[in-house]
């Protein structure tokens, strides 16, 4: 009798997380079929299925937009951003976590604080700042912005995650005679894998779709990113709704394609066991 | 390691972090302290003292917008539930929860302008909730949903959740799968019961997953919930929906008013400042 | 041993510092474009946010097949030393944010199309005056100035050059419908605010929904009939303060607006285009684009009327909000601001404008040395295109108001049309905030 409750139970939680996951699915549902539809009868049915298999949305996409350049500009903008945020972010968080200095809560406090201010206020000092250093209409203008705004975040996450590894490992590491970098590389990285992965895929997701900054430094139209490009399918005298759809589906497939391959670290990373 | 070598590379491994922040978040931040004293339009600047500040508290805005903000703040723990609730459900390992899993955080991947644009087109007067309603015989709750202030923040919290379930079940995930299994297997031969199990071995072991995602999180509605206003009720009617930094966006880019707009700013670092401090001491005095 | 400990940290600060030097190698080399073969090369910026570069019933036309290109591409062989470098960018909230930062820093474009009116206004001190570029015979060939000048009349100082006409926004309405209810509209166009209420009630009583409109048709109906009731100068000295929006006839078409809400005799949502075309709408709102669409999909269904005025006294009879929305703007701190009006100039011309007529991107033009009939056969078209024309057509309301006043009105309309704010409020709010722009203003 037991096991047939368990089991019912278990239905019952299963019939939960699929009902959530149709609505997780449904917004990219939507976006498919809209895409699929010519204007007017998207304007007639926007929430039906498509009545023909009609593709020329992405057709326009193609030849209106380099796509390539768009996506490998795009990529490449994230991956840089990635990088130099966690070269700065995973040291700090060590820090903060494991390491005993003077001024360590001031410290971590004050970088919690440089979250909380809303980022419309930065964007007309910062670029003042840009154009004056000469990095506007260049990439590393982007990768600045979203890499800095992105420490604090990934700082914290990162913290609060080491904190809870074992003291006694590092202890007997560093009885070993184990130097920082060593420890870094041997111990550090691999038990924090999980917590990197998760606050990358956080990071680049909305770096991704952060239509602002990109926006606002970057001017020439080879150094675009996906994001912005899409934006400009709407403007003052057309309002082609399925053919923005397209765009957004095709601009997000890349950060879902990240996400499905980095998810599978965040579970093998999950093998604290194995560093015992 | 020698303590005192511990404190030079705790120190130097800061350095860099906080050197760009210096750059790049101190120096906007103390350019808009400076400007907040000012009348700024962006290229001349006449300081007018606390004029800002005052009008800030006197112009009869402030008190409508914390109302939004307060209302935004206390959806927080709402999706804090929910994504534990789910989280817990997801790591029993029924059928397809590996699929489940994956596909919970899609709706954070897309941007809010798709989720706005779902969003109004199902809750208009003839959108998918009120044929809904309709057809299972509720047609006295249709409601026209976008056009009623209760309403709106309904929908407002549920865009707001529906794309935040996926960041938390991430976090609580990982850090449910750090709990060892023998603890659960411990907890089984012990014959603990599921509830027990989750108040005294699950939710302690959360504790740092669960303040991340608060504060993250409460930050977030203050300061970064404009896009999913901006697409959705666009502030209003009136500034019925307006939080605080969305009117910044407005005062900063509509009107022009970037003096104002910065006295904005610096007065929500503050509030934000405040309500962040609170939560890390509560963090710190749990986890001790 | 202290250093190998740190190692890791010199090792991502190494990292940091090459890409950012890298970064400062290659932003340098950007901007040398100038100083070729003797000659001057003068490279212009234009921000296009005007020209279409997509098209709903072409999808496949390819990016250089589109007018701006091809007209970029004339206008260079024209002019060798002339580089003009096209950069799409997105229109409006999004355009103005990155324009204000980007002036701000005198860093924006040479040229660009910003909404006509105050929108454009509002960077006047960025603006470059196109008086000086422009003849006397040059301005009057183009029609609609008053919605780039600073005191909204034809020969006012100019801050932009007419873009482009938006024709004049109209009433359209489901031929079926009407003829159920036993209406023409036409025949029996109403004569003001109370004959416009009855006709919709007729239809209401057939169990049809009358009117839709969209969340912003506030700033096109009503809106347009406080404009039509004091005239565009009587627009500006509203915006100036000499008179005010609490005068009573301006409050009674705010109460008729709260009247059509409260007798459920209209929808304001955005999905109103799909209830039209569906049948399940009397009437609706529309610009060229939609009327278009709407005569595609329902064929002879669908007919046209203006707005219907809203008593027999206004200043201007049987208009309707229209025109000229939006402008070339040069920048003040471009160098090369002669060039960029140049290109302006060779935009406007004849042959250009007919040229962008037959590439089919737009369908009515705002030189009045062009006859558009000669070139397009839609007689929908041409009837859009006299309705442009008629004198009648009110420059864009919201355009004159100042944007913070525009919004204000946005913000607080919805509280009117429920019932949560009275005319008399809401006028006496605006009147307000009015008060409070033009004080800091002068401060």
């Amino acid at each position: 009798m037991k096991t047939a409750y368990i089991k019912w139970i278990r239905f019952l939680i299963f019939i939960v997380l699929a009902i959530i996951a149709v609505m997780s699915l449904y917004p990219l549902f939507y976006m498919a079929f809209s895409s699929m539809k010519p204007t007017i009868e998207y304007i007639k049915h926007p929430m039906g299925l498509p009545q023909t298999w009609y593709f020329d949305n992405f057709k326009a996409l193609i030849y209106r937009f380099s796509l390539f350049r768009l996506f490998g500009n795009t990529l490449l903008y994230v991956g840089l951003s990635m990088v130099a945020c966690l070269t700065i972010s995973i040291p700090a968080a060590y820090a903060f976590a494991k390491l005993k200095f003077s001024f360590r809560n001031g410290f971590y406090i004050a970088m919690i604080a440089t979250m909380t201010i809303p980022g419309v206020t930065f964007i007309i000092p910062n670029y003042l700042l840009m154009s004056k250093i000469g990095w506007t209409d260049h990439i590393v203008s982007v990768v600045v912005i979203w890499a800095v705004s992105a420490i604090p975040s990934t700082v914290f996450l990162l913290t609060s995650l080491m904190r809870g590894m074992p003291d006694e490992i590092l202890e007997a590491i560093k009885m070993d005679g184990a130097k920082y970098y060593q420890t870094m590389t041997k111990m550090i990285l691999p038990m924090s894998l999980p917590g990197v992965v998760t606050v990358s895929v956080f990071n680049a997701t909305n770096w991704w779709n952060d239509l602002l900054t990109p926006l606002i430094y970057l001017q020439s139209d080879n150094l675009k990113t996906v994001t912005v490009a899409v934006a400009t399918v709407l403007n003052r005298f057309s309002s082609d709704y399925p053919l923005l759809l397209s765009g957004l589906l095709l601009s997000s497939l890349p950060p879902i394609a990240i996400y499905i391959v980095f998810q599978s670290y965040i579970r093998k990373g999950l093998v604290v066991g194995a560093v015992k | 390691m020698s303590l005192k070598q511990e404190r030079w590379v705790g120190l130097f491994s800061l350095l860099p972090a906080f050197l760009l922040l210096a750059i790049f978040v101190g120096y906007p931040m103390f350019n808009t302290f400076f400007h907040s004293f000012t009348k700024w339009d962006g290229v001349t600047s006449v300081f007018i003292g606390w004029d800002n500040f005052q009008s800030i508290l006197t112009n009869g805005d402030l008190p409508l917008m914390l109302r939004n903000n307060l209302i935004f703040l206390l959806s927080v723990p709402g999706i804090l539930l929910i994504s534990l609730t789910v989280s817990v459900l997801l790591h029993e390992e029924v059928r397809g929860w590996r699929f489940f899993r994956s596909v919970y955080y899609l709706p954070a991947i897309l941007s809010s302008v798709v989720i706005g644009f779902l969003a109004k087109s199902m809750f208009t007067n003839n959108g998918i909730v009120n044929t809904f309603l309709d057809k299972i015989g509720l047609g006295h709750f249709t409601v026209d949903w976008l056009n009623t202030v209760p309403t709106e923040f309904m929908i407002l919290i549920l865009c707001f959740y529906w794309q935040t379930l996926g960041q938390g079940t991430l976090i609580f995930l990982s850090g449910l799968s750090s709990i060892s299994n023998e603890l659960f297997d411990a907890a089984k031969i012990d014959g603990t019961s599921w509830r027990q199990k989750l108040f005294y071995i699950v939710i302690p072991s959360l504790y740092p997953a669960i303040f991340y995602f608060t504060i993250v999180n409460v930050i977030y509605v203050f300061v970064g919930l404009f896009g999913l206003v901006y697409s959705i009720t666009g502030g209003g009617p009136g500034y019925e929906t307006t939080p605080i930094d969305y009117m910044i966006y407005i005062q900063a880019f509509r009107s022009g008013n970037m003096g104002y707009a910065s006295a904005l700013s610096v007065f929500l670092f503050f509030i934000v400042m405040f309500i962040t401090w609170i939560q890390l001491k509560i963090s710190n005095r749990l986890e001790q | 041993m202290k250093l190998k400990k740190g190692s890791f940290v010199i090792a991502a600060w190494i990292m940091v510092m090459t890409l950012v030097l890298n970064g400062c190698g290659n932003g340098t080399n950007e901007s040398a474009s100038s100083g070729e073969n003797g000659e001057k090369q003068v490279k212009l910026v234009f921000w296009n946010s005007g020209f279409a570069t997509i098209d709903e019933n072409n999808k496949s036309k390819k990016k250089e097949d589109f007018y701006i290109s091809q007209a970029v591409e004339r206008y260079q062989k024209l002019h060798p030393n002339v580089k003009i470098d096209v950069q799409d960018v997105p229109s409006g909230d999004e355009l103005f944010a990155k324009f204000q930062t980007a002036s701000i820093a005198k860093n924006g474009p040479d040229l660009t199309v910003l909404w006509s009116g105050s929108y454009m206004l509002r960077f006047k001190q960025f603006l470059e005056p196109m008086d000086q570029y422009f003849t006397k015979e040059e301005r009057d060939r183009i029609v609609g100035w008053s919605a780039t000048t600073e005191d909204f009349t034809n020969d006012g100082k100019a801050y932009g050059v007419p873009f482009g006409t938006d024709g004049t926004f109209l009433l359209a309405y489901n031929k079926q419908i009407f003829a159920d209810a036993g209406i023409d509209p036409v025949a029996q166009r109403p004569k003001n605010f109370g004959e416009f209420v009855a006709m919709l009630e007729k239809v209401k009583s057939k169990k049809v929904t009358p009117l839709g409109l969209f969340k912003d048709s506030f700033l096109h109906v009503p809106n347009y009939w406080i404009a039509q009731t004091v005239d565009v100068p009587g627009l500006g000295t509203l915006v100036k303060g000499t008179t005010n929006f609490s005068d009573p006839k301006l409050v009674s078409i705010m109460k008729g607006w709260h009247e059509l809400f409260d007798k459920d005799l209209v929808i304001a949502e955005d999905s109103v285009r799909q209830l039209f075309i569906q049948g399940q709408l009397g009437m609706t709102v529309g610009a060229n684009s939609d009327i278009s669409n709407f005569s595609k999909e329902m064929g002879d269904n669908v007919g046209f009327i203006k707005i219907p005025d809203f008593s027999e006294d206004v200043k201007i009879h049987d208009g309707g909000p229209g025109g000229v929305g939006a402008a070339f703007v040069v920048s003040n701190y471009s160098k090369h601001a002669k060039e960029a009006a140049d290109f302006v100039k060779f935009l406007m011309s004849k042959e250009e404008q007919i040229n962008k007529i037959k590439s089919g991107e737009a369908r009515i033009t705002v030189v009045n040395d062009v006859d558009v009939n000669e070139y397009v056969s839609d007689p929908l078209v041409k009837t859009m295109q006299e309705m442009a024309n008629e004198p009648s057509t009110i420059f864009w309301p919201d355009n004159v108001y100042p944007a913070e006043l525009t919004s204000e009105m946005m913000s607080l309309q919805s509280l009117v049309s429920s019932g949560k704010m009275t005319a008399e409020e809401f006028m006496k709010k605006i009147d307000q905030k009015r008060d409070e722009l033009l004080k800091s203003s002068s401060k």
